[in-house]
């Protein structure tokens, strides 16, 4: 039980403590490090690396990561990058080591990676560019100068650096090409689509008027698959050509038929704007366009009439109808004149110089159903032919009636007291066309012939006005009164009239030829003769005259028979020696 | 006199410990954060440029722990020179020896921040082995037979004590008190095969005490020349 003890114990403890020290320390000395390092670094394990980065007497160095990562050292120098702002001096601080071979070497700060401040690197992501992954962009694949990363101790598949600040580096060109490198002159970080730094005023052709609303497309034609222009980088680089390219470069447009149709059919010419204007297809320049070079030269009105009172956007900016007036105008006639031979050609009556007057004459008239005479020569078309309503349109004038009769143009102004005759034969009975006023209606047909003085005295002289506003002419025609006093009145002041009552005999001592009385036989006709002196006596020296005024008429009866009666002083001749008797005179 | 400078040396020692205690209790609480977090974190975290085995805080307790640990070396130096030994008593010296080396590796652990790898782990280890096995000595110097003054008992004050208790076994007639020296020569032989195999013990108890303490010691120097050439010079 002891005997090992004792054999043990002969070994000296100091002997063994150095053999186990030194059995220890041995491979010990191997791993003097804190900790593995990073696979990127595991070549630089061992204790005679340490030294290539940590520099004796200074801690880490910069200076010695630098040494290797050659690449990061030339931007730095160049203040260019993450690593040349302030407070990146030290690489320690971001890339912590010996923490073994898979540790994140690369500290972001506390929000990660996805916080990371890239405006730090003088690359400010914006728009657009901010919302990708990292590797969208650093990818291997696009870092420039591979063989220089490598030779700069980065490692392709990880580096940061080496990313090209062309947009071709990451972005597809769908241009291929064609527009060169610099996406920036036209296209905004917010949005790829819309180009919205793009201004065409730059090219060649600067757009104008409709062309500025135009869809590119419209103009800039897609290209046919398999062609290839102007992207030989593009398709060296494998880029995949975008199937929706179009042709940004060499688009004719010298012409506009390079772009346009001819909607002429070639008949104007291949001068477009000596018409057109980009501002409007249709706004043609009305100082520019020659008309004569249609189909449809300009006449008359027409050439002050406005493009757009005919090429009115309401129709077919192309083949427009023009065989017809109707094609352009209103038929305004309501199809009166469809039936006419020619289908109611507008011509007939109307010309380009003008609506109105109308080429229908008074001659042509004379052809028509009721050829015009007399009077209605001088009438104007519209007094027949007038609207039927006021501020009827103008389609309601008539110009086909359903007879020739006086009645339908005209209205009776005889109220149908003269409808026997009308009946009879008509307005002609009594009226001619010459004048309305030159009634041919034979008097002496009717009860009350007119001779002499009657003949000449105007109708209305004895025929009374229908109604007190009644035009010239409405005159009754029947149920006049056929006696004197109808008409004339009684100077006489009543002195003739019968004495049972009725009417006054004017016949008596008037003729119809003149007032005066030529039939009066004083000797005949009076009480009282007249003969010797008396006869050479005036009418006037006997009858005196009575009353003042409208009331004053001359005394032929009663007259006293008496001289005295007469042989009186007369007021009117005081000289005479004959004077009528005075009432109450002594 | 000597029972106030013995008073004197025992409030030093409490307050060496308590002042020891709460700087380390204090240090983990401080940087339980930091402590407990995966390595893989711990660089990010914010107590990283303090904490860390090279950072201001965590390098202090690196240097001091070591100081400490270099000057409990003196107990070894004094135990095998004159130098030294005027000042204290053996006695002193052990309870610095022991209470350098239980606040020493508390100090070297935070300053490892409970990572420990590389070259310098074998160190850690040994600082650990060693560490343990004075505790293990301690309790193993305890179990030394001793006199009522409490001084371990030689091979010769046992046998006359044994020859002591045979002789009065054999007088004495009394069957009680026969048991009671029974049991104490029953002890007594007990304790006789225990400081044998004490005495055996203690010598293989060098063996890893001091072997290791000289491994630690070593890779320590070099953990620290390499630190210190490397410029990690704390606050010098």
């Amino acid at each position: 039980m002891r005997q090992p003890t004792r054999r043990l114990s002969a070994l000296r403890p100091r002997t063994v403590a150095l053999l186990l020290a030194l059995l220890a320390a041995a491979p010990a000395f191997a791993q003097l490090s804190p900790g593995p390092l990073h696979g990127a670094h595991q070549k630089l394990e061992g204790v005679e690396n340490c030294t290539r980065c940590h520099e004796v007497g200074r801690k880490l160095s910069a200076d010695r990561c630098l040494a290797c990562h050659t690449a990061l050292a030339t931007r730095v120098r160049a203040k260019q990058g993450l690593h040349a702002q302030p407070g990146h001096e030290t690489c320690e601080k971001c890339h912590v080591e010996h923490q073994g071979r898979d540790y994140q070497l690369i500290w972001w700060g506390r929000g990660g990676r996805a916080a990371f401040d890239h405006a730090q690197t003088g690359w400010k992501l914006e728009g657009k560019h901010a919302g990708p992954a990292c590797e969208r962009c650093h990818k291997p694949d696009v870092a420039a100068g591979r063989a220089a990363l490598v030779a700069g101790a980065a490692n392709p598949q990880r580096t940061f650096l080496g990313l090209r600040a062309d947009c071709v580096a990451c972005h597809r060109d769908p241009h291929s090409g064609q527009l060169g490198p610099d996406c920036r002159s036209c296209h905004g970080l917010e949005n790829w689509r819309g180009a919205a730094g793009f201004d065409h005023a730059r090219t060649h052709f600067p757009l104008t008027g409709r062309h500025r609303d135009a869809a590119c497309a419209k103009c800039h034609p897609a290209l046919p698959a398999g062609v290839d222009v102007a992207a030989p980088e593009a398709t060296a680089a494998g880029v995949p050509i975008n199937e929706a390219r179009r042709q940004w470069r060499g688009v004719a447009f010298a012409g506009c038929a390079d772009c346009h149709k001819d909607p002429h059919g070639g008949r104007l010419g291949g001068e477009c704007a000596s018409c057109h204007a980009t501002e409007s297809w249709r706004a043609v320049s009305q100082a520019r366009f020659d008309h004569e070079r249609t189909r449809y030269p300009l006449r008359g009105k027409h050439v002050t009439v406005p493009c757009k009172g005919c090429h009115r956007p309401d129709r077919p900016a192309r083949g427009l109808k023009f065989a017809t007036c109707t094609d352009c105008h209103a038929e305004r006639h309501a199809g009166q004149f469809a039936k006419l031979e020619g289908g109611g050609d507008c011509a007939r009556c109307h010309s380009v110089e003008g609506y109105v007057p109308s080429s229908y004459t008074v001659e042509r008239h004379a052809g028509a159903t009721y050829p015009l005479a007399g009077a209605h020569l001088a009438v104007p078309c519209v007094g027949c032919h007038a609207r039927l309503r006021a501020g009827a349109p103008v389609s309601d004038i008539p110009f086909h009636f359903a007879s020739t009769r006086c009645q339908v143009c005209h209205r009776d102004p005889h109220r149908d007291e003269a409808k026997p005759w009308v009946d009879k034969g008509g307005c002609e009975s009594c009226h001619r066309l010459d004048a309305w006023s030159v009634a041919v209606y034979d008097h002496a047909t009717t009860r009350f012939p007119l001779t002499d003085k009657h003949a000449t005295a105007r109708c209305s002289a004895c025929h009374q006005p229908l109604a007190p506003d009644a035009p010239p002419g409405a005159i009754h025609l029947r149920g006049v009164d056929r006696a004197c006093e109808s008409c004339h009145r009684d100077p006489h002041a009543g002195q003739f009239r019968a004495p049972t009552g009725g009417g006054t005999a004017c016949e008596r001592c008037h003729e119809t030829a003149n007032w005066r009385a030529g039939s009066f036989d004083h000797n005949r006709e009076a009480a009282f003769r007249i003969d010797g002196a008396h006869a050479r006596t005036r009418c006037a020296q006997c009858h005196f005259r009575e009353g003042e005024g409208e009331a004053a008429f001359t005394r032929y009866k009663p007259l006293g028979q008496e001289c005295a009666a007469c042989h009186r002083a007369n007021p009117a001749r005081p000289e005479a020696a004959v004077v009528p008797p005075q009432e109450g005179t002594p | 006199m000597t029972s106030r400078r013995d008073t004197g040396f025992h409030l030093l020692r409490a307050v060496l410990y308590v002042t020891a205690a709460v700087v380390v209790v204090t240090a983990l609480i401080d940087g339980y954060a930091y402590y407990t977090a995966p390595l893989a974190e711990r660089p990010h975290l914010e107590g990283y440029r303090l904490l860390r085995p090279g950072g201001m805080r965590g390098h202090g307790y690196g240097v001091v722990g070591s100081a400490l640990v270099l000057l409990l070396l003196l107990y070894s130096v004094r135990k095998r020179s004159r130098w030294l030994q005027k000042y204290g008593t053996p006695a002193q010296w052990l309870q610095v020896h022991i209470c350098f080396g239980i606040v020493g590796p508390l100090l070297i652990i935070l300053h490892t921040s409970f990572k420990v790898r590389g070259l310098v782990a074998v160190s850690f280890w040994s600082m650990i082995a060693v560490a343990l096995s004075g505790v293990f000595g301690r309790w193993l110097y305890l179990q030394i037979p001793r006199n009522l003054a409490g001084h371990e008992l030689s091979r010769q004050e046992i046998a006359a004590l044994e020859k002591e208790l045979s002789e009065r076994v054999a007088q004495e007639s009394r069957p009680r008190q026969l048991v009671r020296l029974a049991r104490r020569r029953a002890k007594l032989e007990r304790n006789v095969r225990r400081l044998e195999t004490i005495r055996s013990i203690f010598h293989w108890w060098h063996v890893v005490h001091k072997p290791f303490a000289v491994i630690m010691l070593v890779i320590m120097l070099v953990h620290v020349a390499v630190a210190a050439s490397l410029g990690y010079a704390w606050v010098f």
